[in-house]
């Protein structure tokens, strides 16, 4: 059962088309990374997900039900900009959160607040960019909501923290069988906690899989070596990355795979293998 | 029962927008309120008019907004919220108003109509355009003055030869308290339908 599926979104601003045909899905108790670099429309496919940013065309279900305001209960968000509501406390948001998600875990949260040393009568505004992701974070893992969306999650981050976010991802998935699909541009530390992933350029996904499919229908092989049966994705320096399951060159890395399909010539080609089921 | 719950669960979330409002924009909601105890619709055309632009509109010319979509509300609830939030401050003052002023029942009635007429047209006009992705407030203060133009030509006596029919629903003017209450709650449902439509919901 998918927790998300996205089909054929596509939204444009001010005459420019910032998505386009975007397709992909999220299982459930998945977590999925949305990747690309800056201005690829990462955060504008979140935000249509949630309808915050009007979407044009384009469908959004979410456990198996078409998005609208009531499922918002089972979603929560945590922002890119980490912006927060003028003047109010820490205790505020507590309440806010508390009052508007139904499956709030008021232990969960309290024991983050404890262990990070915050006080509920701090203003929101005054902490850090670092705080405020942590506590976001915390505040949207403490919904108790079935699937969570984050925008770079990591960013701002001190190495522990990073570190600890990390593991309360991976436990919120694997101990509470919730969902989480976010957004990304840090490759190099994906693997530690996604387990499939899109790419995404200019408005376009090129390519989603779960990891360790898009590891077995990869290979890298060096320059001069011989290719048969495959498809050329992109040459990285002295290397190329082909789409193939021929036993020819090494399996390789998920940054190797990503950073190839950015460079692709082909970019323009939508490769999809994880499967967004038709109604 | 279940609805009950349902009422519940509703209030419970229109408390939580209203808190954070208050918490947010205390000055100036302090102020406006202040404004609005002054007995005279000139004043309080005004203070509805800055009231209607520091709410729901302010938040999506700021483009915080954003923050309360990413949350458990739907823009039908916001609107709603934002419009109940204003008449309670709009009818709280006005009857405040009244309690010091010798004057019949009805005469009191009519001043909450005339009231509650400029509210719903100022907070229609404001959300429509803000919807519309416009600027709320500057439309709303060019729709006042236009109204308060139009509306103050010729007269609104029928049987006058001069009589001006759009002075009779001129919300600004209220040359028929029924029918410019009416009318203005005609804008605010237009805006209503418009500002869930354009932002994509039914």
């Amino acid at each position: 059962m998918y927790a998300l599926q996205v089909k054929s979104l596509s939204k444009q601003i001010d005459g420019k088309q910032i998505l386009s045909d975007i397709n992909f899905a999220v299982p459930q108790g998945e977590i999925l990374a949305l990747v690309g670099p800056n201005g690829a429309g990462k955060t504008t496919t979140l935000k249509c997900i949630m309808n915050a940013v009007p979407r044009d065309s384009g469908e959004v279900i979410v456990f198996d039900r078409p998005f609208d305001a009531s499922l918002k209960i089972d979603i929560a968000f945590v922002t890119e900009d980490r912006r927060v509501f003028d003047n109010l406390r820490l205790e505020d948001y507590y309440n806010m959160y508390k009052t508007l998600y139904p499956s709030w875990n008021d232990q969960f949260f309290k024991n983050f607040l404890s262990k990070y040393g915050f006080n509920l009568e701090q203003e929101m505004q005054k902490l850090s960019r670092g705080q405020k992701t942590i506590i976001l974070s915390i505040l949207a893992l403490a919904t108790g909501a079935k699937l969570i969306i984050m925008d770079e999650p990591t960013q701002h981050l001190d190495p522990a923290s990073r570190y600890e976010l990390i593991h309360l991802i991976k436990q919120y998935v694997n101990e509470m069988g919730g969902t989480i699909l976010l957004s990304s541009h840090e490759i190099f530390e994906l693997e530690e906690y996604a387990t499939s992933f899109a790419i995404i350029k200019n408005g376009r996904i090129l390519y989603t899989d779960t990891i360790d499919d898009a590891k077995h229908k990869h290979r890298i092989v060096r320059l001069n070596e011989n290719i048969r049966n495959a498809r050329i994705v992109a040459v990285m320096e002295d290397e190329i990355l082909l789409r193939t399951q021929e036993d020819i060159g090494e399996y390789p890395r998920l940054n190797q795979i990503i950073v190839g399909y950015l460079k692709s010539a082909e970019e323009g080609s939508i490769v999809s293998d994880m499967q967004v089921p038709n109604e | 029962m279940g609805n009950y719950a349902d009422f519940s669960k509703r209030l419970s979330k229109m408390e939580v927008y209203i808190q954070k409002e208050l918490k947010e924009k205390t000055g100036r909601l302090v102020f406006l309120t202040l404004l609005l105890l002054i007995p005279s619709l000139f004043i309080k055309t005004i203070a509805i008019l800055f009231l209607s632009a520091s709410l729901l509109a302010y938040d999506i010319r700021h483009k915080n907004a954003e923050l309360l979509y990413l949350l458990p509300f739907s823009k039908k609830e916001l609107y709603l919220y934002n419009l109940i939030f204003l008449t309670i401050l709009v009818v709280t003052t006005s009857v405040i108003n009244q309690i010091f002023i010798e004057t019949d029942m009805y005469s009191r009635l009519i001043f909450m109509l005339n009231s509650l007429t400029l509210l719903l047209s100022i907070c229609g006009i404001t959300m429509l355009f803000s919807g519309l992705g416009r600027d709320g407030f500057g439309w709303a203060i060019f729709m006042v003055i236009l109204d308060a133009i139009l509306g103050g030509l010729g007269s609104s006596d029928i049987h006058a030869f001069n009589f001006n029919p759009y002075s009779l629903i001129s919300f600004t003017h209220q040359g028929n308290a029924v029918l410019s209450f009416l009318t203005s709650c005609a804008i605010c449902l237009l805006s209503y339908l418009i500002f869930i439509r354009k932002g994509g919901e039914n």
